[in-house]
Formats: structure tokens, sequence, C-alpha cells
């Protein structure tokens, strides 16, 4: 090998016009193996100046031209060939010198390949587990993930994506499918607490909002679920409303929460306890509605939040926003006494909080007039400040309050990842595409 | 080589006048690449000529994506490996072979450089005859035709790596067989337009 480069060295050398003698020179030591190869490749060089003889060559053109013209060729050229044919030497000879860059192709196929990934992607945001799309839509959302700059919401939208799917499978009848449905939209939402945890957040009232929308939706599912999946459902509700209780900010935050009007029947929070139907220690609604003196309430009562802070589905209200004068947005921890007080600054209103709107669930859902009247329940927790009305029934450590003071942006559309990579805010509005 | 493009891509829409154009340009190249690897000049004309003839009842076949040059190269080697395997080349004799190679060519005066003898032709051929068809073609393609190592994989089947090692070999076998007729070793200048 060593000597192979050598040679070629050095015939490159002699092709540059070198001298055999002072190539050589520079090479004693190989010169007795070199010397006889570059001469040789030399004379083979030298035929280079050997032509055809003219005699022949003007003879055999003649005999070659009158073979050629009396034997047909074996395969004729399709009309369609010489048609490109002449279309590729038009293209030579008028398009070639204005032609673009040789860099256009490829950009135009980068560009086909980019058209070819979005369509597929965003075609992908409708499949449901089981589809062909399905792993798309996952490693489309891993994507978007990369980009999310609020990952806490981000993984709450994707448990709210993955709920909506389980939903729309029911919605479907394709039942076999939902438990793991079921299992994923746990998956996410248990990664999402956990980031929650990580960061350190306190004030989750939107989450909480969220939550209690995704328990609706279980709880919708769990009315048309088949025997079999009873269970899981029933036992996902509690997880999710664990949740909900667990990063629900304190009601004290929230000076809306203080000019609550007397307690009045809501008859959607009638409806949510009827519909919860099994309660637990922590479902909400032990009472079932008014009535219930405050010394029996729990500091944290988780069955407080749902009833103030009812989700308004389709709320005719939908829009009104805290009351000014909110500013104090200060979240006492969950667990962390009533102790503080927020000097409401104007009179009780009611203030209905437009929540997240589910999409495709607002059907299942009995639309709602959001009213945050304070339950009964929640003026059975005296420790709150005295200065609040009797509308700051908010238990203590973080009982209902549904979400201090922040409207909730809810766009409802739910937040496709598909091509714009736009954050999403809420939650499963679209997520019965199905 | 769009020249040739067009030529070709005339000649396969019928026109016999570009196919004689693309022979005028071309018959020089390939009665080189078959004088050394016949022992006659009958042979060689009769195998360039049939080249040419081949390459028109096939030229539908051909791809205008590659040098119809390379295309001819293929068919001139193919043609003379089939020649090589009908006649006996071991029964012709050196001085046969040496009398049949002052008469093969007729070498262009180059004022520039040493115009090679017939009788160095008739020793070239002589050793190549020698080598197997691989070799002979590498040979003549490498440093008569002055093709690229990766024009000869392509013309010959096979990967650069290959075409490099063989040519060494290959060089060093002829060297050998030359070596006695190298006793006056002339200066030889390369040809300005070589090109490795």
């Amino acid at each position: 090998m060593k000597e192979q480069a050598l040679f070629d060295t050095c015939w490159q050398a002699f092709a540059a016009g070198e001298s055999l003698e002072v190539i050589l020179e520079r090479h004693p030591d190989q010169r007795q193996a070199l010397e006889p190869m570059l001469h040789a490749a030399g004379q083979l060089q030298a035929v280079r100046t050997v032509a055809a003889p003219s005699a022949f060559r003007q003879s055999a053109r003649a005999r070659l031209l009158e073979q050629v013209n009396a034997v047909e060729q074996e395969t004729s050229v399709p009309h369609a060939q010489r048609l490109a044919i002449w279309w590729h030497d038009l293209w030579a000879s008028v398009a070639r010198p204005l032609a673009a860059p040789a860099w256009a192709g490829a950009a135009l196929a980068l560009l086909f390949v980019l058209l070819f990934v979005t369509t597929t992607t965003y075609a992908a945001q409708a499949a449901l587990p089981d589809d062909t799309l399905y792993p798309i839509k996952l490693a489309s959302e891993q994507v978007w993930h990369q980009f999310a700059a609020d990952s806490v919401d981000f993984d709450m939208t994707l448990a709210e994506r993955r709920l909506q799917e389980a939903l729309s499978l029911q919605t479907q009848n394709r039942h076999e499918a939902v438990p793991d449905a079921l299992i994923r939209y746990q998956q996410s939402l248990g990664e999402w607490s956990e980031r929650v945890e990580m960061a350190g957040l306190q004030d989750q009232g939107r989450a909480e909002q969220r939550l209690l929308v995704q328990l609706k939706t279980l709880q919708e599912m769990g009315e048309h679920a088949p025997a079999g999946q009873l269970e899981m459902l029933q036992e996902q509700q509690r997880t999710t409303e664990r949740l909900m209780h667990r990063f629900a900010p304190t009601p004290d935050s929230d000076p809306a929460t203080q000019h609550r009007p007397a307690r009045t029947p809501d008859p959607v929070r009638e409806q949510q306890t009827g519909g919860q139907g099994k309660p637990g220690k922590e479902t909400q609604t032990p009472t079932g509605g008014q009535g219930t003196p405050p010394q029996q309430a729990t500091p944290v009562s988780p069955t407080k939040k749902p009833t103030r802070t009812t989700v308004a589905t389709e709320t005719s209200e939908a829009g009104r926003q805290t009351p000014p004068g909110s500013g104090n947005q200060e979240t006492p921890g969950p667990n962390q006494p009533s102790g503080h007080t927020t000097t409401p600054n104007a009179e009780p209103q009611q203030t209905p909080r437009s929540t997240t709107t589910p999409g495709s669930n607002s059907s299942r859902h009995t639309p709602t007039t959001q009213v945050e009247t304070p339950t009964p329940e929640p003026s059975s927790t005296p420790e709150i400040s005295p200065t609040a009305g009797p509308d700051s029934t908010r238990t203590p450590g973080g009982g209902g309050q549904g979400g201090g003071g922040q409207p909730t942006s809810t766009p409802g559309n739910g937040g496709q990842p598909g091509g714009g990579g736009s954050q999403p805010t809420s939650t499963p509005g679209s997520g019965g595409k199905n | 080589m769009e020249e040739d493009h067009r030529l070709v891509a005339r000649a396969q829409g019928g026109d016999t006048e570009a196919f004689a154009q693309l022979y005028d340009r071309h018959v020089d190249a390939i009665y080189r690449y078959v004088m050394l690897r016949v022992p006659t000049r009958e042979q060689a004309e009769d195998i360039t000529e049939d080249v040419f003839l081949r390459a028109w009842q096939n030229l539908s076949k051909f791809r205008p994506e590659r040098p119809i040059l390379h295309w001819l190269y293929r068919i001139a080697h193919n043609r003379v490996v089939d020649e090589h395997r009908r006649k006996a080349q071991q029964n012709t004799s050196l001085d046969a072979m040496n009398e049949a190679g002052q008469q093969i060519a007729s070498p262009q005066p180059d004022p520039l450089h040493t115009a090679i003898s017939h009788e160095e032709i008739g020793h070239l051929r002589s050793a190549l005859a020698t080598m197997s068809d691989d070799e002979q073609a590498l040979l003549t393609l490498r440093f008569i035709e002055n093709l690229s190592f990766k024009d000869i994989a392509a013309i010959l089947g096979k990967s650069e790596g290959a075409c490099r090692v063989l040519q060494h070999r290959a060089l060093k076998k002829l060297a050998q067989k030359l070596r006695p007729q190298e006793l006056q070793a002339q200066e030889l200048r390369p040809t300005p337009e070589y090109s490795i």
C-alpha cells in the first residue's frame, strides 16, 4: 500500500511535468521499484497519441451507417420517451442557464417533506389510542413539550387530552381501549402532580378547576361505562379528587370568595352532589347542601370546593372576571391555617367564574350558571376571618377556592399541538375529535 | 458531455447522423482500447466497428446519466473478452504479435512528445497479452485514456479500492514484462492534459 501510494505521488509529479530522473532522485531507496513502473506507465501513456487509421475510420463509418439504416432498431423509442427527450433538450438549451441553483431541488424536497410532516401531524391530533396515527400524536406532543413555556400547564393539558381520548373511545363504543386510555390519563396526571410538587408551586387554583372538569368527565364516563369499568373509573375519580384538593389554593387568597352572597341553593351543586353518588370522605358535599353546621365542617373540607367553584360549562355569565380589587393573591398553602384574611373591597357579588369549558363534554354537562354562592358549609368555618362576611366561608386550609382570582382562560380548543405549537391553556375542549 | 448527451438523445430518437457524430468522436478511444488487447489490426478494426454497431442496436437501453464513452468502453471490454475466449492467444507467437503491432496503429506525430514506435506498441501488446482481461482493461483505461478510478470502477464493475490495488499489481507485472525492452530508457514527457 505504501509503495502504491508512493507510485501515485510520483506519477502525479510525472504527469505535472517533472522529469522522471528528478522524481526518482527524491526517492533513492525506492528507485529500484519505482523506476520500472513509472517507465511502463509512461509507455502506456504514449499510446494516447495513437488514433484509428484514417482509411479504417472512413470505411467503418460508411459500413456502420449502412447497417444502421438497414437494420431496424430492436426497440424503438416510445413516443412518450421522445417527447421527454425533446423536453429535456429544450430545458437544457433554454432553461438551464436560468435554472435555479443546485440547492433549489433540495429546498423543494425539504418543503414537501415539511408539508407532509405538518399535515400528518395535524391529522394525527384527532387520533385515538390504537389508531395508526396515534404514535405520531404522542411524538408531536413530546416535541411540543420541548417548546412549552409552562411545563406544568403542559402536563395538565396532556392529562386532559388523555382523558378526552378515553371519553372519545367510550363514545365510539371502543370500550376495550378505554382502560388503557385511563391508565395513560392517570400517568399524565401523575406526571403533572410530580412536576407541581417539584416546582413547589403553591397556587393551583386554575388547576383545581381543570381537575374539576376532569372529575366531571370521569363521572359522566361512569354513567355510560360498562360494568367492568366502573370500578376503574371510580378509582380514577377518587384520584383526581385527591389531586384537586391537594393542590387547591386556600380560599382566603381570593377576595372574591369573601363577597359571596348569601348562600343560595345551587341547582348545579345539587346535581353534582346527587350525581356523585358515592360519598366518601373526600367526596364533595357530604351534607348535600345547606345546613351543615359549621362546626362539622372539616378545616380542609374538600367538599366545599366543588360547591363553591362550580365550573360553568356554559354560563350566561361566562367571562365575568373576579371582581376588582382582588389583587391580593396571597394564597396560603392548602394546609395553612386560614388566618389570612383579605378585606373585601366590594360588596358581595356574584363572581361567576368562567373556567374551562369543555368542548365536547358540554353536551354532557348540564349547563350551569355559575354562581359563586357560598355554600352553607363554608359558613361553618368560623375560623375564617370574621371580617369577611358569611360569604367568606371558605374552609380554611385551602378549601374550595376556585382559583384565587384568576380568571381561567379557556380557549376551549384543547390546545392542539398540531402544527402551531401554541401553548395550550385548556382543556380537553376539543378532545372529542372523533 | 452535454453535447454527447444531446447526440445520444437524438440518436435514440433514430437520428443516424447523430450517431455517426458519436462515432467520429469516440472511435479513436475505442480503437486504442481494443488494439492493445487483440493480436491483429484486422481484429481491432472489426471489434471497434462491432462495438459501435452493438451500441446502435442497444442505444435505447443506454441510461443518459453516465457518459456514453464509458458505456462504449464497457461494450468494447465485453467484446474483447469474448474474443479472447474464442481464440487461443497463447498460440500467437511473440514475433507475430510484434509484427501485428507494427501494423496495428499509425501513431500521429505529436510535436510535443516522443511518438511511440510500432515496436514499443508491439512490446506493450505482448506484455498485456499475458495479463488478465481486467488488468489489461485497467491499465489501458488508467494510463492511456486517463480515466479516474471512479470511472474505471464503474466500467469494470469493481470498487475503487479494488481498482487501485489491481492497478498497482498490474503495473508491476507490466514493468517486469517490459524490462528487457527498457534497456535504453527514453525520457518520456507526459501529455499536458493528463489528469489523475
